[in-house]
């Protein structure tokens, strides 16, 4: 890859979003871009497949400013990207939310903002800098007039998104926004049987499906096998949309 | 996103092949399967509900999409969708997804 190729600095490299980016470049004849990929981890697995593809892999932490002022050093453009969902799976977020004496949706809410707050701020700092994608989604308190209040992992982002837009309109002149959409992937993600259809076939005993409140679809058989095809690597391979997660799912991520 | 990076900044781009509703997406995956399959409502009942955070979320989230969309276009007009930023894209439909992946051994497992 030629140093001079712009660089494209791309967070959450080993994440949905960001390595779908990667990959789409990757999977260009040509890249237009030098491809850096930021992660806590770069000697894990995932990074390391990176690495052996050309792209350079760099430590980055979104709590942590000082980190990402070097991951983002001779930027052209940036890809941002943070989660709810991680933070929201560690316990050790949890026993900070219980000190802090905040619900824990409301303390990740604060926490992804914070990361988002760091990204933005490091970002601004880019000299040379041309493009900034940020990764959000609607604050839903705000457009609703506070008649939705509890959407935390989208206005984690939202609220982000406008802190960026008030405090750094110059960053802002160089931005554009991308929403993620309901990620296909999660079909086959470590919670995927709760998106997917119900199996009801013959040797089906489980419980009535008008008890499952999280099946929103059923399937009548086993379908015929189909070979796995070589997957379309558009902008984003995560797309579609809206669909409605089922309180069983919610109850275990409570868990 | 390589899209965005091709078009003037200042875009809020909704990164979706289609917007479905579950209905529709019951379809499509049911020709895609070639099997009949029924979408059923699951929108969450008062008693499924409790006082946490994600149980308020739940219902939150519910109620927003369905009376301001996912992504808030219905509010936010500034929103745009991938064929209305002037780039020639190839996404591929959600239907063919279903078709090129393979299902049989996740549903044997469920």
């Amino acid at each position: 890859m030629s140093s001079a190729k712009p660089l494209l600095v791309v967070l959450g490299a080993t994440g949905t979003q960001g390595g779908s980016v990667l990959a789409h470049f990757l999977s260009m004849s040509t890249s237009p871009y030098a491809l850096r990929g930021v992660t806590r981890d770069p000697s894990s697995p995932k990074a390391a497949k990176l690495t052996e593809q050309g792209v350079d892999m760099v430590a980055g932490d979104f709590d942590d400013p000082a980190s990402l002022a070097v991951a983002f050093k001779g930027a052209s453009a940036i890809f941002s990207v943070t989660d709810y969902w991680n933070p929201m799976a560690d316990v050790s977020q949890h026993q900070k939310a219980a000190a802090a004496g905040q619900k824990i949706g409301l303390y990740i809410r604060e926490y992804e903002t914070q990361q988002n707050k760091n990204i933005i701020d490091a970002a601004a700092q880019v000299d040379g800098l041309e493009r900034f994608i940020f990764s959000s989604l609607p604050d839903t308190n705000k457009l609703s007039g506070g008649k939705y209040t509890h959407v935390y992992q989208f206005d984690s982002k939202g609220r982000a998104e406008e802190y960026g837009r008030v405090t750094y309109p110059h960053l802002w002149e160089k931005t554009s926004v991308f929403y993620a959409p309901f990620y296909l992937e999660n079909y086959f993600g470590p919670l995927g049987a709760l998106f997917r259809p119900k199996l009801v076939s013959s040797h089906y005993t489980g419980p009535p499906l008008s008890s499952l409140p999280s099946r929103t679809l059923v399937i009548d058989k086993v379908p015929r096998t189909r070979a796995r095809g070589v997957l379309p690597l558009p902008l984003q391979s995560p797309l579609l949309a809206p669909l409605c997660l089922g309180t069983r799912l919610l109850r275990i991520l409570a868990n | 996103m390589h899209a965005l990076l091709q078009v003037a900044p200042g875009k809020k781009l909704i990164g979706a092949r289609e917007i479905l509703t579950p209905r529709r997406l019951a379809v499509l995956f049911g020709e895609a399967l070639g099997k009949d399959i029924d979408f059923v409502d699951s929108a969450p009942s008062p008693e499924d509900l409790d006082d946490s955070d994600l149980s308020k979320g739940l219902f939150d989230m519910v109620g927003w999409c369905a009376e301001f969309g996912y992504d808030g276009a219905k509010i936010d007009r500034s929103v745009v969708k991938p064929e209305e930023l002037g780039v020639p894209l190839t996404l591929g439909s959600v239907k063919q997804w279903f078709e090129d992946q393979e299902w049989e051994q996740v549903f044997l497992s469920d």
